[in-house]
């Protein structure tokens, strides 16, 4: 504490008394003062100019150069979005020579059936080599019971996965983003349980899985989330569809299957479905798919619900181009060769996405026991 | 920190009190210097103020409603602006909104054709009380912008005749029509600079306006030869003599130096009416219902009371309350006609006299006149009013259809 | 003024006491123009100008004017936006003409510049009333002056995360703020009063140049003033408890600068071989920053009080003076210490604390404080991706959501230039804590001028980016991007006139200012319950051509609840919350 005051500090003070130079420039200690005075000088001097520096320079350097932060339009300040590209040319394999477009199998045996018309296309080697990371799309949209049609075959996932194992893949993964509840749409159709079986890897959807797309021409969907977690490091896509009616499309085959790639509010995908099935062809070229017309659902789908609207096709098609297994299914299997074919057919063939005239392609048609 | 005396003050009462006993003249100039500072701060915020970013206020700001609907100048060309005068901002009003800016005036030119309103002021940089407002209106049509500048145009005034239309002046005004635009600039007084400017305009429009100059409508023409000019025409684009069916109608006022029997009396309010129809047979059934409409009003006279008209044979109508006679004929694609006749003698020489006009008239020009029909005229002559709903909810119109989605989400 | 007697040996005449040579000899003007009376007028020359940009913060007013200037020299909204956004926007670089002061002469600005200071600083100075000790006691250090760096600490983590939550104690901010949204529109009330009153006694004085918002056609209405009104008046009341004490105790801007004037070059400096330990220097010291002892530079506010208040005039402003304590000769017990030769009056040696003083442990666990109400506050659901509040419609130009609220600091600047008093500062439920006296339109309120973009010229961060009117409106270069849409517009036919009450109505339609029209009607001709015959038209949405303008709200004749209103989905600046897949090419298509 300080001593208290001389006088009391309210009352103005007297006259003043001569004051003293203070420092006198002759004072005993007065040169090392000066000179810690002028090294302080320095110091301070320095640390300040260098903070002004740099405090200058990120605030007025011209946008572009190193470490400056000027932005006087506020553009630099938008985030800019970190979009994906599939490889060019999606995952498409160049076709074999001598091989057919569409490969159609007709059985009972699953197992014959898949080889068969996997063979007619140029067969599993020809698709996937050793070494090869392989995604296999198949439809786990709804949460129903295989036997309802609205869900692809589990056995049939199964089965591929075995082939492509035996082909040598490195590694099969399979993934599907359904509407709602992935785990019970993957659980209650089967194909959860065959995936696990067969000892491919699967991909459940999460938040953080999904980054914007790029597909440059799309007409709707140039930038969209998209389930990205699943594609690092693949080689080959295989797309796994069943044949089913569709009360907004008309039918849901192999093109419409990788709207279960998608994420974001696909709802509003309804304003045009055609057009989105369009850029969902132009968006993801896969190496083959699998059409499975062993199980039929004719009618009320996509969700169907009762037995009978499920009938059996005993048929199985194998392709590279899916607009044409679609449009086989269509014809053949949904039987409606007599109606006019659903509005994205002549979108996906005004764009070159595929050949809606399967008749025009090589097909190879075989019957088994 | 609170009071230490009872709160018995409000304000503090030792002010800028202060100990030190000695200053500095350096702190005196260094004083002056932050002063100095502050007056640079203070002018540069004033030079700011007084240079803004033009961008920022463009057009002005809306009430709402008003619609303003391209930036860009539409048909009004560029360096309206005499010197002296500045341009203020352009607004455009359709149909729809018209009425924000003329208010009740707007029906007048909703019924001519109107499609389009270009407004622009001209201010006078030295008096800001000053301007000249100018509106320029599409209507649509030569005939239309014709019909809606004899409309407004006072009876007395004789217009003369403008590269593609009709011009006059006034005072403080400038009425002008060039091909189908109809061009208004009120100047806010009659002083030389407002004068100049309106002389600027009248003759920067004339040289500008989109439009091409032709000859005026056919009717004008066919008065001409009776020595009626075109001040005395008007032009009823729809609903003339408020009859539903009268579309398209020319008529004409004569000057009493027109009509055959001069007997002076001040009353004579004989009108000539002219309109092309689709066809003879066409002209003749509107030439009837012409006359059944004037017989709504009136009585038709015995053919005994009346010296035949024409070789037509037309029957003339007295209106039950002013007496005066009326009525029509055609010739050809054309109706031609005699209203507010004071009686019986002048009636029939104005027909007679119009309907020799009438049979003068080139074929290529009554041609012409039944190709610039509007289609609505060649059609049906009346719209068919709202067809009345049935009760109940099947009355809401359904909204447009689309492949309506279900309700469900679409799956794959 | 102390009162000199007149010379003794000289026939001077009496003069006015202004005018009196001080006792030293010294003319007259060095006791006018010193440094303290310099100040002075700097503070009513900022304080002056900071009210003079509001009330020209008007759209027939601003002109040219710098309307943001106080927010962009505040070195803190610089720094805090460039932690946030990674980008110094505009012209916010202008806080480096506080920052070099700073870093040369201390925290000038807070007693030179700051308006809110200088308000402080008035009402502490007409309202206190005490001796001098009551003075010298009340501006002693106290510990709580460090509260304002964990604020700090707190803001600038959060800010580095992309929250901005400095604007609700940064100064300059909250002083706009509470003008804006409280303080002017009580003002321009009573000046209407006052012109009511003045009008029916037949005087007619011009008095809109002392209105903030002429040619409104309404008062001036914010969602929330109490409260902001009364955050004002707390803080303000607060002085006359503690002085400064905002500006000691919460200033984030003021622990800014304390941190930075660690480097300044010069400082307060006292001579212990005159200082007699009076602690007179105390009385009016502003920052507390004890120059009675060793100064805290951090503290100190550069007002010059102290120098004005010693008596023995050992104080001075001197350029990097070195510690004394090497060239102190003899020892302070026994009295023989000795300084350059002179001896030592002073007991205390101590001259400077380059501070501040607070504890490296501190300043950690403020930090960590802040990174932890980081995800409390951004996973409300009112600021997310999810469930946002559909009445959240911000102005147009805004960035989305997220980098919204990375750059606004609630300064409210575009409340105060919005000619339709649509913007009303956004409360806890609208847009959560984070969101607290953002910008939000209120339909009901006003509506957004169609050839209007003043709020994007004003925004000092670049929440609401600069557009022009021409991007705005997608005209021109903007025709092929389409105009920025705020929201779209949905009917309730339940409420509407037309659609459920027989009533013949078609305001909405015809206010709709977009050509073609957003608004399209079914005509159709009934005959109403009681026999006559009208002709209803009754209205539908075009969501392709909607801008979310909200006029239709506004003029909708069901004032209380409107039949049409607008909500957030649908607007542009946020490609996650379109209503429609690709609205440009449908309305092309259309």
């Amino acid at each position: 504490m300080p001593p208290p005051p001389k006088k009391p500090a309210t009352e103005p003070p007297p006259e003043p008394p001569e004051l003293p130079e203070s420092r006198p420039n002759s004072a005993p200690g007065l040169e090392s003062y000066r000179r810690e005075q002028r090294r302080r000088f320095l110091k301070g001097a320095l640390a300040s100019s260098g903070l002004a520096l740099g405090a200058g320079w990120a605030a007025l350097a011209p946008p572009g150069f190193p470490l400056s932060l000027r932005d006087p339009t506020g553009e630099l300040g938008k985030p800019r979005p970190s979009s994906l590209r599939l490889p060019e040319g999606g995952y498409a394999v160049a076709p074999r020579l001598g091989a057919a477009d569409l490969g159609i199998a007709h059985g009972s045996q699953l197992m014959p059936m898949l080889r068969a018309a996997i063979d007619a296309i140029g067969g599993i080697q020809h698709f996937i080599q050793r070494g090869d990371v392989v995604l296999l799309k198949p439809n786990v949209a709804f949460e129903r019971a295989a036997a309802l049609g609205a869900t692809s075959d589990p056995e049939l996932l199964g089965a591929l996965v075995a082939l492509c194992r035996e082909a040598g893949a490195a590694e099969v993964r399979v993934a599907d983003n359904p509407i709602e509840s992935p785990e019970a749409c993957f659980a209650r159709s089967g194909l959860q349980r065959a995936a696990v079986e067969a000892g491919a890897r699967l991909f459940l959807p999460q938040h953080a899985d999904f980054r914007e797309l790029l597909t440059p021409g799309a007409a709707l969907i140039e930038r969209w989330p998209f389930f990205a977690r699943p594609f690092s490091g693949v080689t080959k896509v295989i797309g796994l569809a069943p044949v089913k009616d569709h009360n907004l499309c008309r039918a849901s085959m192999t093109t419409k299957n990788w709207y279960g790639l998608l994420g974001g509010r696909r709802n509003q995908f309804h304003q045009d479905i055609h057009g989105i099935i369009a850029d969902l062809a132009l968006m993801l070229r896969p190496s083959f798919v699998v059409l499975d017309g062993r199980r039929v659902l004719h009618r009320s789908g996509p969700t169907g619900g009762s037995l009978s609207d499920v009938k059996a096709g005993h048929t199985l098609v194998a392709a590279t181009d899916s607009l044409a297994a679609d449009a086989y299914g269509w014809s053949e299997l949904l039987e409606r060769r007599d109606e006019p074919l659903p509005r994205y057919f002549a979108l996906c063939a005004e764009r070159h996405l595929g050949q809606p005239d399967y008749r025009a392609l090589r097909l190879a048609e075989v019957r088994l026991g | 920190m609170a009071p230490s005396q009872p709160g018995e003050r409000l304000f503090n009462p030792h002010g800028r009190r202060h100990y030190r006993r000695r200053y500095s003249h350096t702190e005196v100039r260094i004083g002056l210097l932050i002063l100095a500072c502050l007056v640079a701060v203070a002018a540069w915020v004033a030079w700011a103020g007084a240079h803004p970013d033009p961008a920022l206020f463009g057009r002005g700001l809306l009430d709402p409603g008003a619609s303003s609907s391209s930036a860009e100048r539409g048909p009004l060309p560029d360096e309206l602006a005499a010197p002296g005068f500045v341009e203020g901002p352009v607004r455009h009003f359709d149909p729809d909104t018209l009425y924000e800016k003329i208010n009740g005036r707007a029906g007048y030119f909703t019924s001519r054709g109107f499609v389009r309103l270009s407004f622009v002021s001209l201010g006078d940089q030295a008096d800001a009380a000053r301007a000249v407002d100018l509106e320029l209106y599409d209507m649509g049509s030569a005939e239309n912008a014709l019909g809606a500048y004899s409309g407004e145009k006072p009876e007395a005034v004789e217009p003369e005749r403008a590269v593609a239309g009709l011009r006059h002046r006034d005072q403080n005004a400038l009425y002008l029509t060039h091909d189908r635009f109809y061009a208004r600039a009120i100047g806010s007084d009659d002083s030389e600079a407002v004068v100049a400017q309106l002389q600027h305009l009248q003759e920067r429009l004339q040289q500008a306006l989109p439009g091409r100059a032709a000859a005026l409508p056919w009717a004008h023409q066919l008065f001409q030869a009776l020595d009626i000019g075109s001040g005395a025409i008007e032009y009823h684009r729809e609903n003339a003599f408020s009859f539903g069916f009268a579309r398209g109608v020319y008529v004409a006022r004569p000057t009493p130096a027109a009509t055959d029997a001069g007997s002076g009396d001040d009353l004579d309010e004989t009108e000539l009416f002219v309109v092309a129809a689709p066809g003879s047979a066409a002209a003749e059934a509107l030439a009837a219902r012409f006359v059944e409409g004037f017989a709504s009003y009136g009585e038709r006279l015995s053919a005994a009371a009346t010296e035949p008209a024409d070789a037509n044979g037309s029957t003339w109508v007295q209106d039950r309350y002013l007496s005066t006679l009326a009525t029509a004929a055609s010739h050809g694609a054309l109706v031609y006609g005699v209203r507010s006749a004071p009686d019986v003698p002048r009636a029939a020489a104005a027909l007679a006299r119009l309907a020799a006009a009438a049979r003068a008239l080139p074929p290529d020009t009554l041609a012409a006149a039944v190709a610039a029909l509007e289609p609505a005229q060649a059609a049906a002559p009346a719209k068919a009013p709202l067809a009345p709903a049935a009760e109940g909810p099947e009355s809401y119109p359904k909204p447009p259809a689309e492949d309506a989605p279900t309700a469900e989400e679409a799956g794959h | 003024m102390s009162k000199a007697p007149p010379k003794p040996a000289s026939k001077a005449k009496r003069r006015l006491p202004l005018l009196q040579p001080n006792r030293d000899g010294t003319p007259f003007y060095t006791r006018t123009l010193r440094i303290t009376n310099v100040r002075v007028l700097s503070q009513v020359f900022f304080f002056a100008l900071f009210v003079f940009l509001l009330m020209t913060t008007w759209f027939s007013r601003i002109g040219g004017y710098p309307v943001s200037l106080f927010l962009e020299l505040d070195p803190l909204v610089g720094l805090a936006t460039a932690l946030s956004t990674h980008t110094v926007y505009r012209w916010l670089w202008r806080g480096l003409l506080v920052l070099i002061p700073t870093l040369l002469f201390g925290r000038v600005f807070c007693n030179w510049l700051c308006p809110y200071g200088a308000l402080h600083q008035f009402i502490g100075f007409i309202f206190n009333i005490g001796s001098n000790r009551d003075h010298i006691a009340a501006n002693r250090y106290r510990p709580i002056y460090q509260l304002k760096y964990y604020i700090l600490a707190v803001m600038l983590v959060l800010a580095a995360f992309g929250s901005l939550q400095i604007g609700l104690l940064d100064p300059i901010a909250l002083l706009v703020r509470s003008f804006t949204v409280s303080v002017m529109p009580a003002s321009d009330l009573a000046v209407t009063g006052l012109g009511r009153e003045l009008a029916e006694r037949g005087l007619e004085p011009e008095l809109s140049p002392l209105l903030s918002a002429p040619g409104a056609a309404d008062a001036r209405i914010f969602d929330g003033a109490i409260f902001v009104g009364l955050m004002l008046l707390g803080l303000v009341a607060m002085n006359l408890f503690i002085p400064r004490f905002f500006c000691r105790v919460l200033c984030p801007l003021g622990a800014m600068l304390g941190v930075l004037s660690r480097l300044s070059l010069w400082r307060i400096d006292r001579d212990p071989t005159r200082c007699t330990d009076c602690d007179l220097c105390l009385k009016g010291c502003e920052g507390a920053s004890d120059p009675q002892a060793a100064l805290r530079k951090s503290e100190c506010f550069v007002c010059f009080n102290c120098i004005d208040d010693c008596p023995e005039d050992a104080l001075s402003f001197k350029l990097t003076p070195p510690p004394l304590s090497a060239h102190l000769v003899g020892s302070l017990k026994d009295g023989s210490a000795r300084l350059f030769g002179r001896p030592l009056k002073s007991q205390i040696l101590g001259t400077e604390n380059a501070g501040p003083a607070v504890p490296r442990r501190r300043w950690i666990l403020a930090s960590l404080g802040g990174a932890v109400a980081y995800p409390f506050m951004r996973l409300s659901k009112a600021v997310g991706a999810r469930g946002f509040h559909e009445k959240v419609i911000r102005p147009p130009g805004s960035v989305a959501e997220p980098e919204f609220l990375e750059r606004c600091i609630k300064c409210d600047q575009c409340l105060n230039v919005c000619p339709t008093n649509v913007l009303q500062p956004a409360s806890l439920e609208k847009a959560g804590f984070e969101g607290l006296w953002t910008p939000v339109m209120d339909f009901s309120v006003g509506f957004c001028q169609l050839n209007c973009a003043l709020c994007s010229e004003v925004c000092p961060t670049g929440a609401i980016q600069k557009i022009s009117v021409e991007k705005k409106l997608g005209l021109g270069e903007h025709e092929d991007a389409g105009p920025l849409r705020l929201g779209t517009a949905f009917f309730n036919r339940g409420r509407c006139l037309p659609w459920a009450m027989e009533t013949p109505c078609v305001v909405c339609e015809e206010v709709c200012p977009v050509t073609p029209k957003a608004i399209g009607t079914y005509d159709e001709s009934i005959v109403r319950w009681d026999g006559e015959r009208v002709t209803l038209n009754r209205p539908y949405m075009r969501p392709e051509l909607c801008i979310g303008c909200g006029i239709c709200e506004h003029e909708c004749p069901v004032i209380d609840d409107a039949a049409v209103y607008v909500t957030a989905v649908g607007e542009s600046r946020d490609p996650g919350r379109t209503l429609l897949l690709d609205s440009a090419r449908q309305r092309k298509k259309g």
